[in-house]
């Protein structure tokens, strides 16, 4: 029975099967065993090299609603009482899971550019904030 | 006939296939948990997919166990989805049985 991994758009490994026939695929990547060592690895030429994957930047919620002033928080929580989507991004945020909040979710990139957008939060604070 | 045939004939089976996936965030997918699979043709009506679990492990590398659903959505692919909150990487593994 043939194994083979499976390479993304950025020739990494996501996944290694053992199937009951060939599968010609370029994305296939025919292998000698049922390694799944070989998941997270980046295939080049013929060789699976290791990579390393950049930090991911997660602080708690406590932290990120730290990062806002008071006048911020006033002026958030004052446009949520007339803005349905702001009170939504607000009860997203305090749902998030285990009250960890991650710096790069395009998500909350984008609401707090919108924010921004809405002078809500001074132009350059969006980025403050996320840095 | 070898051994294995003769096991697999006497019980009605095609073939079995088994995979692990893996999502991993910090590349260009940073917002999904979700990723197909190849495998080799099966009849659907005919298959059965296991899941056979899930692990996630954040950025210090601390493993635990995490929902995912794991799904047949065509006869040579393999879907699963997962939740995993802010975790780095989800490892799901599944088994098929095709019957004959």
């Amino acid at each position: 029975m043939p194994y083979y991994a499976q390479i993304n758009s950025d020739n990494i490994v996501y996944a290694v099967n053992q199937t009951t026939g060939i599968i010609n695929s370029p994305d296939m990547i025919e292998l000698t065993n049922y390694d799944t060592n070989l998941i997270g690895k980046k295939y080049n030429n013929g060789i699976f090299e290791e990579i390393s994957l950049p930090p991911l930047r997660n602080i708690t919620l406590l932290s990120f609603r730290n990062r806002f002033t008071n006048n911020e928080k006033l002026a958030i929580y004052t446009l949520a009482q007339t803005n349905i989507q702001v009170r939504i991004w607000l009860d997203d945020l305090n749902a998030v899971s285990n009250n960890i909040v991650n710096l790069d979710d395009p998500n909350l990139i984008s609401a707090l550019q919108t924010l921004e957008l809405l002078n809500i939060i001074a132009p350059g604070r969006s980025t403050e904030i996320l840095s | 006939m070898s051994t294995v045939s003769g096991l697999l004939n006497s019980t009605r089976i095609r073939g079995i296939q088994r995979g692990t996936i893996s999502i991993t965030r910090g590349g260009t997918d940073t917002t999904i948990y979700l990723a197909n699979t190849t495998i080799t043709q099966v009849d659907t009506n005919k298959t059965e997919l296991r899941f056979l679990g899930s692990t996630a492990s954040d950025s210090t590398s601390i493993s635990y166990a995490v929902g995912a659903a794991i799904k047949l959505i065509n006869s040579t692919t393999i879907q699963i989805y997962a939740y995993g909150g802010n975790s780095r990487t989800i490892n799901a593994s599944w088994e098929l049985t095709e019957y004959m």
